[in-house]
């Protein structure tokens, strides 16, 4: 799960980078990304069509759907919560703007698709092998991989690309970015769109590991996925995603030696560690590049 | 022809620009010298839309710019290298002056202008991987400057080119800043250094709290009593 917590801390961190602002709606992005690819899953049944089409292509397509569609719901987020905030020099402003999204889609989905647990799609072939005490079943190498591919895609993205450059240009310095001929506005928006597919696709990843999704999965997600940003250094890439795996890491030895009730504790003592010893995170201000 | 007429800038209750009107000829350097907070990098950013006016317009060849979005007064051929140098300090020199080039589509223009520049700058040509942050003050200003010309502006504004540089540093710039403008580009040019910048420009403004008080050709305001007292410190 960690590189779960990992594709999620990407987008707290991309948006914080940018506007030094706290996406708290992100977990909820993240909810409704889960809940898009189930939507989708939901059409392939009643046309049939999940009976015709090849399993991986069925997984693929839920994926695309849903990093669509959640890649406009964040633009939408953006364009109606803080746009107008922008000049708003008090900083609570747009940080109440952004819980209030929270509750709204919170609410939405809870009046949409039910407040109890949606069943997700058991697609996934069970497979797994035994590896010395543990089990690695297919899946988690499938989310495994396909984190890891994401994140190396981003990467790639937001260094070796004009968009990339432009995007860490306005989050180093937007005024002098507009200077250069950007649109700033338009860079703003594409970040929330690629940190909401990212959040999509860790929703659906979700979904399927669980096997349900739930109105309010957004929350405990969202704070975990803070916590790894945080723990990384917020604003910074590299550290969204070492946050992630750590986070991960942390947790699984946690339940393991300690106990697995407590297991969503551990995220927050260690937030709260994080915050006393080392609020910049653990590689700070010492890696260059944050978007 | 860049015309701004009868600009007024607020920032809420201070009035920063209360009514000024330049010009600025195709192919000339114009200096704009005045006291701190007189209002010289108000007027380049009204210019360039950082900033919304209250009145007054902007033209360029008498097509009105007010109203239009930084990116797009960019893309008109205007360009601000700001106050300060504001480059982008965790990218690389050569990213630097790409982002200079951002609105630009023929590649090997900008290749073949990465190698001008960095004739022009060779401090920049040793440096060119290196991140810009860790550039002294000197090599960021040349690099800002730089940076500025890779748009290929027709209207090139400096703010204070020569802030913080040693005096061998100032006439390097200076001399830079003739060569760009012998080479087509007109330029708007604010400076603390009045002298220097006015033996430079063609002509010149005096603005005063946020008013133009003066004008002329550069030899007329070398000369005048009023600026020789306020700005020339008997020189
Ligand atoms: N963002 C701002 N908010 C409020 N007041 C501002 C702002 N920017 C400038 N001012 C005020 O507007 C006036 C003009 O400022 P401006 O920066 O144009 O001066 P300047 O002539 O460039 O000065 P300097 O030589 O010190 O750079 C000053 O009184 C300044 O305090
Ligand atoms: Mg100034």
């Amino acid at each position: 799960m960690g590189a779960v917590y990992a594709l999620i801390a990407l987008g707290y961190t991309m948006v914080y980078g940018i506007l030094e602002l706290i996406n708290f709606a992100h977990g909820e992005i993240f909810m409704m990304g889960s809940f898009f690819g189930l939507l989708f899953w939901w059409i392939l049944e009643m046309t049939g069509l999940s009976k015709v089409i090849p399993i991986p292509l069925a997984i693929f397509l839920m994926f695309v759907f849903s990093m669509i569609a959640t890649a406009f719901l964040g633009a939408l987020l953006e364009f109606i919560a803080y746009r107008p905030l922008r000049s708003v020099t008090n900083r609570l402003i747009p940080l109440i703007s952004a819980l209030g999204a929270s509750i709204f889609l919170q609410n939405f989905a809870m009046l949409t698709f039910g407040s109890t647990n949606r069943v997700y799609p058991a697609i996934f072939p069970d497979f797994g092998w035994n590896l010395f005490h543990a089990r690695i079943s297919l899946i988690q190498i499938f989310i495994f991989v396909t984190c890891i591919l994401m994140m190396i895609g981003l990467t790639l993205l937001v260094h070796k690309t004009k968009l990339g450059r432009s995007m860490r240009a306005v989050s180093q310095d937007y005024v002098t970015a507009s200077l250069m001929g950007i649109r700033v506005n338009r860079i703003i928006t594409i970040t929330f769109m690629i940190g909401s597919s990212l959040a999509a696709a860790a929703g659906v990843m979700y979904g399927m590991y669980y096997g349900v999704a739930k109105f309010d999965m957004g929350y405990l997600a969202g704070l975990k996925a803070f916590t790894a940003a945080v723990l990384g250094g917020i604003g910074n890439i590299p550290g969204a995603m070492l946050g992630g795996f750590c986070l991960g890491i942390i947790e699984s030895f946690g339940a393991g030696y300690i106990s697995s009730e407590y297991k969503d504790m551990f995220a927050f003592l260690m937030l709260l560690f994080i915050l006393l010893l080392r609020p910049s995170g653990l590689l700070g201000q010492q890696v260059p590049d944050k978007v | 022809m860049l015309k701004i007429n009868n600009v007024v800038l607020r920032y809420g209750g201070i009035i920063a620009l209360k009514g000024v009107s330049l010009e600025v000829n195709k192919g000339e350097i114009v200096a704009l010298i005045g006291a701190n907070g007189a209002g010289k990098s108000s007027v380049l950013k009204s210019i360039m839309a950082l900033e919304k006016i209250s009145s007054g317009e902007v033209y360029l060849d008498n097509v009105l710019l007010t109203g239009l979005s930084t990116d797009k007064i960019v893309n008109m051929g205007l360009c601000l290298v700001p106050e300060g140098r504001r480059i982008f300090t965790r990218m690389s020199v050569h990213e630097n002056l790409l982002m200079g080039a951002f609105l630009r589509k023929d590649k090997q223009g900008i290749q073949d202008d990465i190698d001008k520049v960095l004739t022009l700058f060779p401090r920049l040509k040793e440096r060119l991987v290196q991140k810009a942050g860790t550039l002294s003050g000197g090599e960021q200003q040349m690099l800002a400057i730089a940076r500025g010309m890779m748009s290929r502006p027709k209207y090139l504004f400096l703010d204070e080119p020569s802030l913080g540089l040693a005096p061998v540093l100032v006439d390097e710039i200076f001399k830079i800043i003739k060569e760009i403008n012998e080479s087509g580009t007109s330029l708007l040019i604010v400076e603390q250094n009045a002298v220097k910048t006015l033996k430079l420009a063609n002509r010149g403004y005096v603005v005063e709290t946020g008013n133009v008080t003066l004008s002329g050709t550069s030899e007329e305001l070398l000369s005048s009593e009023h600026v020789r007292a306020a700005y020339l410190g008997g020189h």
